[in-house]
This record gives C-alpha cells, sequence and structure tokens, in this order.
C-alpha cells in the first residue's frame, strides 16, 4: 500500500512539473502555432537563474542567503526567461509565422546556441543547488512513503501557477485581447487589439513560466546545459495529447502521463515504461485525433 | 418525400456545431440528370450540406443514400468520389505548386494504381487535354496554377471534376469572381452535363439562377423552405419574407 | 502571361522530351559520379575519404527526407530510427561473425552481460542473405506500419513531427535500456569483416567506398523517377492541400504511407553502410539530435530538389568536421547559427536559390515556382 501511494505521488509530482512545463508550450504550440524547440532552454534558464541567485545571496548576506535566495528566484526566473522569450519571438519568430516547420529548425538551432552559451558561462559540468533548509526533509506518512517538502512545495508552485494563468486569460483585459488575436487575428487587428505585441507578450508568458519549471526543477536535481533536453519531447506529447486551446485537456494529459510513466517505470523498466507511454499515447490518437478535450468547428 | 431511383436520397438530416443546428431534419432528393439549383441566405447550409455528401462533415442523425443503394454514412472522403460523387469548393482549391495539366493529370489518376502511377505509364494526355479545352484552358496547360486568375482557378477545378466523370457533381458557388463572359460559360458547360450528370449548384447570384437554373430549393435555417421553378420561387411569400431584411442578392463583380 | 514550359514538369510525355528530361537528369549523376568515385579517390587520404562515405550515408538519408519533406509535406524529425535499423541490422550479422572468427557462439558483450546463448531475435541474423534483406525491409515495413497507423488518424504537420520524435527517442531509450541484447550505449562495434573480406584493410575500405556512390546514385536516380513520374505529382499535391487530394479520391493515408516506407529503405540501406564504414553503430547515432541534423542538411541543400540533399549532406558534413576539429570548444555556436541562417536566409536552400536565379538569367517569368521555393511556400501545419 505504501509503495502504491508512493508511486501515486511520485507521478502527481512528475506529472505536475510536466504540467508546469507544458503550460508555457501550449501556449507558444497549441495556441500561436509556433513550434518552439528552445523551449527546454527557456528550462534551463530558469534553473541557472536559481543557481546564480543563490551564488548572489550567499555572496552578499552569507549563509543566511541560503535560505531566502529561492524565493526571489521564482519571480526572477520567471521574468528572465519571459524576456528572452520575448527577444526570441521578436527577432526570429516573428519572420517565420506560417512556416511551422522552418520554426521548429531556427528554434532548434538557437536551443543549441543557448546550450553553448551554458557551458561557455557555467562550464559543461552540472551543477548543484543548495536546497533552503525550510524545503529539505518531508512528511513521513509512513516507513516506506515520504512526502519531500520540495515537491509538496512544486505541486503548490505548479497550482498556483495554472490557476494565475486560469485567471489572467479569462478574466483580465490583457487575456481577453490574447485568446481575440488568437481566434481571429485580423479582427482583434481591426478593433485595434496590437496583435504582434500580443504575441509577444504571449510567448513571453510562454517562456516565462518554462523558467520557473527550471526553477522548480533545479530543487530536484542538478543543473547543466542539457537540463531541457529531457523535457522538451514529454511536453509536447503531452500538449498534443492535450488538446489544443482547453488547460483542463493539458492538465489531464500532463497528470497521465505523470502516472503512465511512472505506473509503467515501476512495473517494468525506465525505458520500456517510456516506450510503453509513448504507444498508448499513439494508440489513443487513433481515437481521438484531436486530443483528450476537443472543440468541433466549422 | 422518397424517391428510389434518385442519385442523391437525404433524409432527415441533421448537424449541429457546438450546440448550434446548421441542418435541421433537412430532406431533398435528386433525379438522375437534373441540374438542381440551391439558394438560400448565408448560413442556411448549403455548403454544410455538401459538406456532408462529400464527406468532410460527418452527420449527427439522418440518412443519406446515393444512386439508390449506397449509404453514405461511414464512407471515407475518397471512397464517395470513387463511387462517383465530385465536389468542387467554395474557394477554389487547386494544387497551387503543380501547372494546370499536373492538377488535372492527378485528378484523373485517382482510379488508377499507385503502382502504375509510380511507373509512369498512367496519363492518358488526351483525357487531361480534353478536360482542359471543355473549361477554355489549354493555352494555360503549362502555366503553375498559382499564376491563374481566380476564375481561371475555378475552371481548373472544374477541369478536374470532369476528367473523374462523376455521377453527381456537387458544384459551391462556381461563378463567383467571374466575369460575366465566363459565366455564360460555365453556365452552358453546366447544361451541357445535363442529362448524362446531376448536378448540385450552390449560387448567390441570381441572374445566373433565373438564366440557366430548372428546379431551385432554398434553404433556411438548415431545411428546406420550398422547392420549384426560379418564377414560383420568387413569388413566394416564404422566400419573400425570408430574404426580406438580408441584403439584395446581386451579381457579381464583373458582370 | 508567359507559359512555363519546363520539360522536367509535367510537360505532356512525348519520348522527346522524355529523353530529354532523362538527359537533364542524368547529368548531376554523371558530375557526381567523376567527382565521388574518380576525383575524391585520388585527392583525399584514406582517412578523409572514410569520412566523405559517412557524409554520403547522410546524403541518402536526406534524399528520402527530401521526398517525404520536400515533396510530400511531412516532417520527419527521427528518421535516426529507420537509419538505425538498417545499420543495426548488418551490424548484428558483423558481430556475430566476429564472434564465430574467435570461435565463439555469441557476440562478447553478450557474454561480458551474462548471457550464454544468442537471443531468439539474434537468431536470423547469422545468415547474411537475410540480414541483407532485414537492412531494407525492416524499416521499411515497420515505417509503412507506422505511417498507415498514424495517417489514418489524420495526423500531420508538426503533430506528426513531434510524434516522430518521441519515436526515435524511444527506440534509443529501448537500445540503451536492453544492454544486454543490443550492446546498450556502447553500441555495436569491433566487428571484423563481411562478405568474407577484411573491414580492417584500406581494400575493403574502398570496396565499401565504391559500394557507397553507388548506392548513392541508385538511390538519387530511384527518387527522381517516383517525384517524376504521375506518383511525384500526387506527391506533390498532398504536400500543396492534403484535404483536396482526399476530394479527388486517393488514400491519402496509404500514399504517405508509401512514401514515407521509401524514405525509410533508404535511411535503412545508409545505415548499413554506415556502419560498416565508421565502424560502430550506437543509439547516439540514431536519437533525436542526429535526426533533426538530418534534416538540416535538406533545409541547407534545398528541399524539393533531390540534388540539394546530397549538396547540403557534403557540406555540412565537411563544415561540421572542420569546425569540430578547429573549434572543439565552441563549434556548436557556429552549427545552431546555421541552422538558423539557413532557415532565415535562405529557406530555399542552396540548390533551390541556384535553380532560381537560373530561371531569372535565362530571362523567364520571374514568378517561376521551382520545387524548392513551393516547397518552402506551401508549408502549413
Amino acid at each position: 500500500m505504501d509503495i502504491v501511494l508512493s508511486q501515486l505521488f511520485n507521478g502527481l509530482s512528475y506529472g505536475s512539473i510536466l504540467l508546469l512545463v507544458a503550460v508555457g508550450l501550449a501556449f507558444s504550440f497549441g495556441l500561436m502555432n509556433v513550434i518552439n524547440m528552445a523551449h527546454g532552454e527557456f528550462i534551463m534558464v530558469g534553473a541557472y537563474t536559481a543557481y546564480v541567485l543563490e551564488q548572489v545571496f550567499t555572496g552578499a548576506l552569507g549563509p543566511a542567503g541560503a535560505s531566502i535566495y529561492f524565493v526571489a528566484a521564482i519571480p526572477v526566473a520567471f521574468v528572465i526567461a519571459g524576456i528572452m522569450g520575448m527577444i526570441l519571438e521578436r527577432t526570429l519568430i516573428r519572420r517565420l509565422y506560417g512556416r511551422p516547420l522552418d520554426t521548429l529548425l531556427a528554434t532548434w538551432g538557437v536551443s543549441l546556441l543557448l546550450q553553448q552559451g551554458a557551458r561557455s558561462l557555467f562550464g559543461a559540468q552540472n551543477v548543484q543547488v543548495t536546497v533552503p533548509n525550510w524545503l529539505r526533509g518531508g512528511i513521513d506518512v509512513s516507513g516506506q512513503f515520504t512526502m519531500p517538502y520540495s515537491r509538496l512545495f512544486i505541486l503548490v508552485l505548479v497550482t498556483a501557477c495554472v490557476a494565475g494563468v486560469y485567471y489572467y486569460i479569462g478574466k483580465t483585459a490583457a487575456g481577453r485581447r490574447m485568446r481575440a488575436v488568437m481566434q481571429n487575428r485580423e479582427v482583434a487587428n481591426a478593433l485595434g487589439v496590437d496583435a504582434p505585441r500580443v504575441d509577444m507578450l504571449t510567448f513571453g508568458l510562454a517562456s516565462g513560466l518554462a523558467g520557473i519549471a527550471g526553477c522548480a526543477l533545479a530543487l530536484l536535481g542538478s543543473v547543466g546545459p542539457t537540463l531541457g533536453t529531457k523535457w522538451i519531447v514529454d511536453a509536447f506529447l503531452v500538449v498534443i495529447l492535450g488538446g489544443i486551446g482547453q488547460l483542463v485537456g493539458t492538465i489531464v494529459a500532463a497528470l497521465s502521463i505523470g502516472w503512465g510513466n511512472v505506473i509503467l517505470e515501476f512495473f517494468s523498466t525506465a525505458a520500456l515504461g517510456k516506450v510503453l507511454v509513448f504507444l498508448i499515447v499513439i494508440a489513443f490518437l487513433q481515437f481521438r485525433p484531436a486530443g483528450i478535450v476537443s472543440r468541433r468547428g466549422r | 418525400m422518397q424517391a428510389h431511383d434518385a442519385i442523391l436520397d437525404v433524409q432527415e438530416l441533421t448537424v449541429s456545431f457546438d450546440g448550434f443546428t446548421v441542418l435541421n431534419k433537412l430532406s431533398l432528393y435528386v433525379m438522375p440528370g437534373e441540374l438542381r439549383f440551391l439558394i438560400g441566405p448565408n448560413g442556411a447550409g448549403k455548403t454544410t450540406l455538401m459538406d456532408v455528401v462529400s464527406g468532410k462533415v460527418r452527420a449527427d442523425a439522418g440518412s443519406i443514400t446515393f444512386d439508390g443503394s449506397h449509404a453514405l454514412n461511414r464512407a471515407a472522403e475518397d471512397e464517395r468520389v470513387r463511387m462517383g460523387i465530385g465536389r468542387k469548393f467554395q474557394t477554389p482549391s487547386v494544387f497551387s505548386s503543380l501547372t494546370c495539366f499536373e492538377n488535372v493529370e492527378v485528378a484523373a489518376g485517382y482510379r488508377k494504381g499507385l503502382a502504375r502511377l509510380m511507373l509512369g505509364r498512367a496519363t492518358d494526355v488526351e483525357r487531361v487535354m480534353w478536360a482542359l479545352e471543355r473549361v477554355g484552358l489549354t493555352a494555360r496547360a503549362h502555366m503553375v496554377s498559382s499564376d491563374l486568375s481566380h476564375g481561371e482557378r475555378q475552371w481548373l477545378e472544374i477541369a478536374m471534376l470532369l476528367v473523374q466523370d462523376p455521377k453527381l457533381l456537387l458544384l459551391d458557388e462556381p461563378v463567383a469572381g467571374m466575369t460575366r463572359e465566363e459565366r455564360e460559360r460555365t453556365g452552358e458547360l453546366f447544361q451541357a452535363l445535363e442529362g448524362s450528370h446531376s448536378l448540385i449548384v450552390t449560387e448567390h447570384d441570381m441572374d445566373f439562377v433565373r438564366q440557366f437554373s430548372r428546379v431551385v430549393t432554398v434553404l433556411h435555417m438548415g431545411s428546406v423552405l420550398c422547392e420549384g421553378r426560379i418564377e414560383e420561387i420568387q413569388r413566394d411569400e416564404r422566400v419573400q419574407a425570408v430574404y426580406l431584411g438580408h441584403a439584395r442578392e446581386t451579381a457579381g463583380p464583373g458582370a | 502571361m508567359e507559359q512555363t514550359i519546363g520539360t522536367q514538369r509535367g510537360l505532356a510525355p512525348t519520348p522527346a522530351s522524355r529523353l530529354i528530361g532523362l538527359a537533364q537528369g542524368l547529368l548531376p549523376v554523371v558530375v557526381l559520379a567523376v567527382v565521388l568515385g574518380v576525383i575524391a579517390p585520388m585527392v583525399l587520404s584514406d582517412f578523409r575519404l572514410s569520412l566523405l562515405g559517412k557524409f554520403m550515408c547522410f546524403a541518402m538519408i536526406a534524399i528520402g527526407l527530401d521526398l517525404i519533406w520536400g515533396y510530400t509535406g511531412m516532417l520527419s524529425l527521427g528518421h535516426g530510427v529507420w537509419f538505425g535499423l538498417g545499420g543495426y541490422a548488418l551490424a548484428m550479422h558483423m558481430k556475430i561473425v566476429a564472434a564465430q572468427e574467435l570461435g565463439d557462439p555469441i557476440p562478447d558483450f553478450m557474454t561480458w552481460s551474462g548471457i550464454h546463448a544468442l537471443p531468439f531475435f539474434w537468431k536470423p541474423f547469422v545468415s547474411l542473405p537475410v540480414s541483407l534483406a532485414a537492412v531494407v525491409l525492416v524499416p521499411g515495413i515497420l515505417a509503412f506500419c507506422f505511417g498507415l497507423l498514424v495517417f489514418r488518424s489524420r495526423v500531420k504537420g508538426a503533430y506528426f513531427s513531434i510524434i516522430t520524435q518521441a519515436l526515435a527517442l524511444s527506440l534509443s531509450i529501448m537500445i540503451v535500456g536492453k544492454q544486454e541484447w543490443t550492446g546498450g550505449t556502447n553500441g555495436l562495434t569491433s566487428y571484423t569483416s563481411l562478405f568474407g573480406m577484411n573491414l580492417m584493410s584500406p581494400a575493403t575500405q574502398h570496396t565499401l567506398y565504391y559500394a557507397t556512390v553507388i548506392a548513392l546514385l541508385v538511390i538519387y536516380l530511384a527518387a527522381k523517377w517516383i517525384v517524376s513520374s504521375p506518383f511525384g505529382r500526387v506527391m506533390i499535391a498532398i504536400r500543396d492541400d492534403e484535404d483536396r487530394v482526399r476530394f479527388t479520391g486517393y488514400n491519402v493515408g496509404v500514399v504517405k504511407a508509401i512514401v514515407f516506407a521509401i524514405s525509410a529503405m533508404f535511411a535503412g540501406v545508409a545505415g548499413a553502410l554506415f556502419a560498416t564504414q565508421v565502424g560502430i553503430i550506437s543509439p547516439a547515432d540514431i536519437a533525436i539530435v542526429p535526426s533533426i541534423e538530418f534534416v538540416l542538411l535538406v533545409a541547407v541543400g534545398g528541399r524539393g530538389t533531390l540534388l540539394g540533399p546530397i549538396i547540403g549532406a557534403l557540406l555540412v558534413g565537411g563544415a561540421r568536421s572542420a569546425l569540430s576539429e578547429n573549434f572543439p570548444a565552441s563549434w556548436q555556436f557556429f552549427y545552431g547559427a546555421l541552422f538558423v541562417g539557413a532557415v532565415l536566409l535562405f529557406p530555399a536552400g542552396l540548390v533551390g536559390v541556384v535553380q532560381q536565379q537560373w530561371k531569372r538569367w535565362r530571362g523567364k517569368s520571374s514568378k517561376i515556382a521551382t520545387p524548392a521555393s513551393m516547397a518552402v511556400s506551401t508549408e502549413e501545419v
């Protein structure tokens, strides 16, 4: 029973991180039709931001800094990754609208550049971020099953982010503008919405979310230039599986893949687990090609 | 209404999108060799009806029987073409990278096995040129289709239909964007096809309808409002009520 | 308005025009045959020659990718899978042979992993004819089935690309995971002979080089034949407007699956030749990164041209070697910049740009649509 609970929790934790990575992708890929292969690198940027911030804080404040840096790291990672995303949109993506496959190649090139940049700045070796002491340890439910505080914190963080996105899209004027541009660009333009600016902000939002995900990942393991590449394919699968335009679909897909990975991995090996998840996605798409939640339109 | 020798028998067809009902228990039938016109205000369901018949959209309820025996419920789009249903779309869809000749060639090859296509023996050049000639595009045969004018692209799409010799042609606004002369030629083409083929034409251009139609079916809000010759239709009070308040149907540009 | 009188483009195929088309098609083949088959072996060292052989294998994959991407509009980001299946098929055979030469019943890495008998799916590869057939048939059949499954559910565009990525990832993970059966991350290497020839000897390497040249030319000609046929026009039509092709009466899923399978077979052949010349095949050669790099070769060379992929493979391969040799720490910068530049600056690729300039120089309308430029402009999701 413990093992079951433990696996359920791990699946939830994995799925929640996947969700955070995928939500940003759901914007750029799902809504804007931009395949950003550099999305993983924004995750990496967020993770390295946490690392740098730790150095800065401990440098200025000594060991006490190791406790508080993380609180600052999250918004800073959001902003930095977001700004980088906006720059990318402005300089590159904008020129390639309507050519999604070209965008894919170009952003792949950007991802190579970013990885190489990280390598030059921080070295090819992985670095470690110190987990703040208020996040160490966990809740001991029973002998075999512990819920680490860091993972619980991430769950809370992801929930907050998703709720924030939901609110932003659904309830704010800016979110309405974003939806307007997504649904009908020309009309939105005619009504005075600055579509290119909305594009840039949307892309920035997507990248910022990836940055936060990177921050979270820094808590769980080491940080290296290839951090993002491990998550990008799964994240895309989540977006495909989840269907376009509905946050609910993305959430369900992320959790399904998260749980699927963990459970299937438990019964076989990590390798086989991943493959099985992939096969299940393909099988699922046979019956519902538009994804879990889809809209029927004209 | 049931007609067992109809080429197309539509019974109680219903289609909704996201809660909005586009086709509402629509029933009509078309006899073989007919040239039937379909008119109605925007949103009446004309294009959706064609979408369902050609397989682009799945109906929620109702049935369509083609050529007496083929129930069209689950057939894939390409199967329907092979059954003999040809569709011309509202915005001319031709293959922009290919020349006119190649466009028609692709259409002509649909029944040939893929192996024959690959071995390169398949093209019936005479037949392709015949189709191009029928629509007056012989001079443009080796021009890339993206260089054609709008009207010429409409014709190219019609040529692609012709070369396949379908039993039933579904033509969605075929003369939109054509000059008056082009419209005349197109109407004459339809009349020439009448009898040996069945055609369903949706149109907004009332002059065109008046000139070339025999039986006209008026659609409104997803069902058939009335049916008859254009003179009777125009006198019908229900039709007038429906069209009153909508912009007057005018002839298209270039007339 | 002028007419495009393309002797290559769908003119009513009179015997004369077919001959002209054939001659135009053969010219590049002759040039390539001379450059690769005659000049290169005279000018290059053995080391560089085998590098060239490697690039030619990539060129074969790139031609296949051009068939599915440049002509039919499907971007596969996981073609390393088919490359790998072909490569592993032959490598497995060669490992068995190498072991047999030492008197062992099973390859060395299996003994190290504690296995004592040949796993069941290795057994067919004892036979050389079976292995050779597998090089082509395994990728071909699997790709066809995969294609049918995926295209049946109308998955296309970016979705399709992502799924092929996942496929490549899955295969490489599976191979790494089952180390005792597949050699794991180390891959299959240290094989010694093929067809009874010693792989280490320069004579064998030269023979393999020439075999690669011939294979490349044959593959190029086969691809050229396909795209010049009516089937090729259907491919382009699918790229332009897949739904329209469906409404014209074709089972698009089957057509796409066939083209996909053909490109997979090309990749399989490439993989086998690669394994013999480079001496190793491993998951690193077939995972996502190399798969995406194959696409770059087509993008740089020119999509929809068939010649472009060859040029792209040779040039990019050469550039990558030169860069990594001279700037070992930072060559990835240039490489990444190449990706970005290729897409932004010359989307029609090198050969595409040359084609456009050639047509312009010959005084035809500048709106001539070459396959390359149309390939770029008719992209859709």
